[in-house]
């Protein structure tokens, strides 16, 4: 478990971390989200014992971070972007150092060393030095280093970085495995789809603050309350959109014509419709909406229903930093950077000012926000 | 992997190693590094190679003028060596404590350790003995191979023209300056952003020591050698309070905020 209250920090007049409260019960992940910079890192280092909060306390595996930085150091395990290994030592050599300092006794050493060997695909590797190591492999057995002692809760910071998709599926399956047997975990990942999978919370900070921090279902409900509906439709609607405005619940009702698509080598695919909407409650509104169309003789293909992703909310969430980066960006990189920043900055505008409806989302230069 | 089903809603437990044990896990994989490094191999032998070339072109000459000055001159220039090869040898590895802190900070190494539950004095304190262990095995080492090869060249019997006192001090004070020299480069290593900012800072102390010890070696026939047992002693003290010191005011939170 670990419980957080107002933690604060700050260097010197610079505040890198301000009145942070999180809740992260056994058995279950909170994903961490910010830019670079945004004080992720100083609320893992306070919440692994290594830096004190100048405000505010929190509890660790049921450890006071300000009483008992020993205690909780002795119950987490750090992964961090970077595997920071000894690399002139080979791995069981590795992990047995560490298993020592945590205090394992050599049997317990050896078969923790053991079993993370074979579980990582480390054990064929393991009378080789470190250093021939490839980015994955390290951060393999950076992992294994963070698990030699069991820790009751763990921070992993970008632990897929560099791995290839294989291990990145298998580290994956490890974190949940690890919060399957009543683990806490933060997990910081600039990957939403990574977050949206693994994490039962999703926290956004930025500039030290958390904006929001809720399941990932209801971040993306309360980002907009409403669900886009899409009707696909063979031919023309037979309703008229104004008839449709009067149901309870729908909103913005309008029709995008679909056009023929298809290649030489698949069945061309006739033109139709798609008619659209937004509402608060599809499970009301759509068999009312179906229902109407039906009766009027429409020939419905297909009903999709659309929330807000991650990254959405995310933009959002990170609108107002999106002008000072690009007022930061004009300065610090001149015109390219200018123009890369604009362009974000309007994919961003356009994106608010479609409300999302588009399913054609503006592209947002990835540069953009892993600036800071 | 056998992952268990454990409740971790109540304090969890742990166990923790005694400080000592820490200290000494840290200082010996410390030693394991520095001897593993090519570098540190590379520039030991280098000095050991000069040391020989010094022997044979200097020593083997003035150990010609068999007359009373000429030995005790040569008995001079081989003390004057003998501080030298204790000295070089250490050079490199009072280099390596440079890096013991600043390196593993550039190579991410750091924080994994400073995770642990490792307390400050053993981390601090196995990471000077971590380098100033290779740095006296180096030094010794040199002095061995200095005495073996006039031992060699120019017979066991030379060894006695090795001014006794001026000599003894010589052989107590190399400890203290590598004792000295690696726990200030740690220390600095410990304080600053980069390794080669603790290099740079180092490197400057280390060559004001050097000038100060040859000095008093020049001077001790002036000040008697009463005075570079001074030093000796000296070195030893501030050596001891300096380590103290660090050991009580080192914190890894200085570290970690710094990053």
């Amino acid at each position: 478990m670990i419980e957080a209250f107002d933690l604060t920090r700050r260097f010197g007049t610079f505040t890198a971390v301000s009145q942070v409260s999180l809740r992260v019960p056994d058995g279950s992940i909170l994903a961490l989200r910010g830019p670079d910079g945004a004080g992720k890192t100083t609320t893992i280092r306070m919440l692994s014992g290594l830096l004190a909060p100048t405000e505010g306390n929190a509890t660790v595996a049921g450890y006071d971070i300000r009483r008992e930085p020993d205690a909780v150091r002795a119950c987490v395990g750090l992964v961090t972007d970077v595997p920071g290994l000894f690399e002139q030592m080979k791995v069981p050599a590795y992990l047995d150092f560490f298993g020592s300092i945590y205090g394992l006794p050599a049997s317990e050493r050896t078969r923790r060393i053991d079993e993370l060997l074979e579980f990582f695909d480390l054990a064929t590797h393991r009378n080789e030095k470190m250093a021939g190591f490839s980015k994955g492999m390290k951060q393999k057995v950076a992992l294994a280093r963070a698990l030699i002692h069991e820790p009751a809760v763990l921070f992993l910071d970008e632990p897929t970085s560099g791995l290839d998709p294989l291990a990145a599926r298998s580290v994956r399956e490890l974190i949940v495995g690890l919060k399957r047997s009543n683990r806490s975990i933060i997990l910081c990942t600039h990957d939403l789809d990574e977050a949206e999978r693994l994490a039962d919370q999703v926290a956004i900070i930025r500039q030290g603050r958390i904006v929001a921090l809720d399941t990932p279902s209801t971040l993306r409900k309360q980002a907009t309350g409403e669900t886009l509906v899409l009707i696909e439709l063979v031919g023309e609607c037979p309703l008229p959109l104004e008839t449709l405005a009067t149901i309870d619940g729908v909103r913005n009702p309008h029709l995008r014509e679909k056009k023929a698509t298809g290649s030489l080598s698949t069945v061309t695919q006739s033109p139709g419709f798609m008619l659209e909407y937004q509402t608060p409650q599809p499970k009301l509104v759509n068999p009312q909406v179906l229902s109407r169309l039906i009766t009027a003789g429409a020939q419905v293909v297909a009903v999709t229903c659309e929330t807000r992703s991650l990254e959405d909310v995310y933009i959002t969430a990170m609108g107002d930093v999106g002008a000072s980066l690009a007022d930061a960006r004009q300065h610090a990189m001149g015109d390219v950077g200018a123009s890369l920043a604009d362009a974000r900055q309007q994919s961003i505008a356009d994106a608010h000012q479609q409300g999302f409806s588009d399913q054609e989302q503006p592209t947002v230069p990835s540069i953009a926000l892993k600036d800071n | 992997m056998n992952i268990e089903t454990q409740s971790y809603t109540a304090r969890a437990t742990y166990k923790k190693a005694s400080t000592l044990q820490i200290t000494w896990l840290i200082a010996s994989r410390q030693m394991l590094e520095a001897i593993r490094d090519r570098s540190t191999l590379m520039m030991s032998g280098i000095f050991l190679i000069f040391q020989t070339v010094l022997v044979l072109i200097s020593i083997g000459p003035t150990l010609q003028d068999h007359t009373q000055a000429g030995l005790s001159k040569a008995g001079f220039l081989m003390a004057f060596y003998l501080l030298f090869v204790g000295l070089m040898p250490a050079t490199p590895a009072i280099g390596i404590a440079s890096g013991v802190f600043a390196g593993d900070k550039e190579r991410g190494c750091l924080t994994p350790l400073l995770v642990t539950p490792a307390s400050n004095t053993a981390i601090l304190a196995g990471k000077v003995l971590g380098a100033v262990l290779p740095a006296l095995a180096y030094a010794v080492i040199g002095i061995l191979v200095y005495f073996a090869e006039i031992a060699l060249l120019y017979g066991p019997a030379t060894l006695a023209l090795l001014p006794t006192g001026l000599s003894i001090l010589i052989v107590l004070l190399i400890p203290g300056i590598v004792l000295f020299g690696a726990a200030l480069a740690s220390v600095i290593s410990s304080r600053v952003r980069t390794f080669q900012s603790a290099q740079n800072f180092s490197s400057l102390i280390l060559v004001v020591l050097w000038i100060g010890l040859f000095g008093l070696l020049f001077l001790q026939g002036i000040l008697g050698l009463w005075a570079f047992a001074v030093a000796v002693v000296g070195v030893y003290v501030v050596a001891i309070l300096f380590i103290v010191l660090s050991a009580v005011t080192w914190r890894r939170e200085e570290v970690m905020a710094r990053q």
